[in-house]
């Protein structure tokens, strides 16, 4: 089984927990880092991982309030990974977390959410 | 208009030059404000060896500067908690300038002065003798502090503290001080006037084009994160704009010029923040290379041509893409700049050697 991975949240990165005995992967935060590359690269190896032996139901719940451009591409390449459990019938969704007075957050998602063939569920807090 | 405001930062550049780090600041002074500009002081005294003398010293007479600031100023606006001031802090040549210009009751002018001009006179020892009869007097000011804090400051800079004073209205008068703090203790090699020529100067132009605040000095992440932490802070005040776009694209052009940075160990730079009547201008400039140059030109022409919807197709293409760049962003940073910028993206080069470049670039939000 794939070592749960958990990073502790800094100022300019967010939470994340990725727990491969139960499909939960949450994100919480800010993603900002200048350095993208070092921060996301192992996120990105542990779900390519990940992918070769899922849970049944895979559920990403995103909750990130802020974003720069290095971390949405990150972001959007690791999705894609995940699109492939949907191709092998597996069953994933993204939690797309966002208050709603933000409309920026919401808009980023809708527009994630159309590029992939993953399922989104849209969630206003 | 904002070709002015182009040629204005390249002329601040020129005149910061030799400046490791230029920090200036205008509006309400809050506990974050005060803490983001001691944070991001101490950052770079901490890197400079030339300064390794006073590194603890620094962040105290900063502490007492704001607290000096916190006690006599006035607030500008009655909704106001805090005092609002100019407040410069300047490492340059080995020395740490310190200014603030900041409104109080003309009522304190005489009793600052004479303060002033006592700590000023005063040798050594005396200060001492003076801070220690201070320090055991019970008779505490009503303003607190009863005068230690600008004996503190006095102690610890070994030098004479520039000050003035100039009437803003009938109530209210400009306080203008200045310090310097250097490595090297005798006080013989002059005094802070020249910082708070250059802070008087910079009221005065900043008087005719809004500056919240302009930054020169090292973009790297440890730089950056304490100024967005003060601008975060200053824009909150004005809470009609405060806008989650404006510090992504913030974030996005301090942190475009580390990636374009010609030296990747220095990546020096310069930006400003200034207020117009339905918006903010963020203007950001760095030195690159010819290469660089051109390669951006081709780059903001192209999205300058593109609307709305062909800016959107190509964010979506180039993030569709999955080309990294190894400067990270792979142009989705810029693309995102023109989708939120209010108007076209606007930017200039000015030469400054033959394969070196200043480029200035403005946004509007």
């Amino acid at each position: 089984m794939l070592q749960r991975l958990q990073l502790d949240a800094t100022e300019d990165t967010p939470i994340v927990d990725f727990d491969a005995s139960t499909g939960l992967l949450s994100v919480i935060g800010r993603a900002l880092p200048e350095d993208a590359h070092s921060f996301f690269s192992p996120i990105q190896i542990w779900v390519q991982d990940y992918v070769r032996s899922p849970a049944e139901n895979t559920v990403i719940d995103l909750r990130i309030d802020y974003f720069n451009s290095a971390a949405t591409r990150y972001i959007f390449n690791i999705l894609l990974e995940f699109e492939k459990l949907t191709e092998d019938g597996k069953n994933v969704r993204v939690i797309w977390n966002f208050s709603k007075a933000d409309e920026m957050i919401a808009a980023k998602g809708e527009e994630l959410e159309s590029m992939l063939d993953i399922q989104f569920e849209m969630r206003p807090f | 208009m904002g070709r002015a405001r182009v040629r204005a930062l390249f002329d601040f550049y020129r005149e910061l030059e030799r400046d490791r780090l230029s920090l200036i600041f205008n509006g309400e002074v809050t506990d974050e404000i005060t803490d983001g500009i001691i944070r991001i002081t101490d950052y770079n005294v901490n890197n400079m060896e030339e300064l390794a003398k006073m590194r603890k010293r620094v962040s105290f007479i900063l502490l007492e500067c704001f607290q000096n600031l916190v006690r006599h100023g006035k607030p500008e606006k009655g909704i106001q908690e805090h005092p609002s001031a100019l407040f410069a802090t300047r490492l340059v040549d080995g020395s740490n300038y310190v200014s603030s210009i900041n409104l109080i009751d003309v009522s304190e002018i005489d009793r600052l002065k004479e303060k002033l001009l006592q700590v000023n006179t005063l040798e050594k020892d005396k200060l001492k003798a003076l801070y220690l009869e201070v320090l055991n007097n019970s008779d505490i000011s009503s303003k607190g502090g009863a005068g230690l804090g600008l004996i503190e400051i006095a102690r610890r800079t070994g030098r004479p503290l520039g000050f003035d004073f100039e009437s803003h209205n009938d109530n209210l008068s400009n306080f203008y001080l200045s310090i310097k703090l250097t490595g090297n203790e005798d006080g013989t090699d002059g005094g802070a006037e020249e910082s708070l020529r250059f802070t008087k100067e910079f009221d005065k132009t900043e008087k005719d084009s809004d500056i919240l605040m302009m930054y020169k000095g090292d973009f790297g992440k440890d730089s950056i994160m304490p100024i967005i932490q003060i601008i975060e802070e200053r824009i909150k005040a004005d809470q009609e704009s405060a806008n989650k776009a404006f510090f992504l694209i913030l974030v996005e052009l301090l942190q475009n010029v580390s990636r374009h940075a010609i030296d990747s160990v220095q990546r020096d730079g310069i930006f400003s923040i200034s207020q117009e009547q339905d918006g903010y201008i963020i203007a950001v400039g760095n030195v690159v290379d010819g290469l660089t140059k051109d390669e951006l030109v081709q780059r903001i022409d192209n999205l300058n041509a593109l609307d709305i919807d062909g800016l959107k197709q190509l964010y979506k293409q180039t993030l569709r893409d999955g080309s990294f760049s190894d400067k990270g962003g792979a142009g989705l940073g810029l693309i995102e700049i023109a989708r939120k910028s209010r108007e076209k993206l606007s930017y200039s080069f000015d030469a400054v050697d033959d394969d070196k470049f200043f480029f200035t670039f403005n946004v509007k939000f």
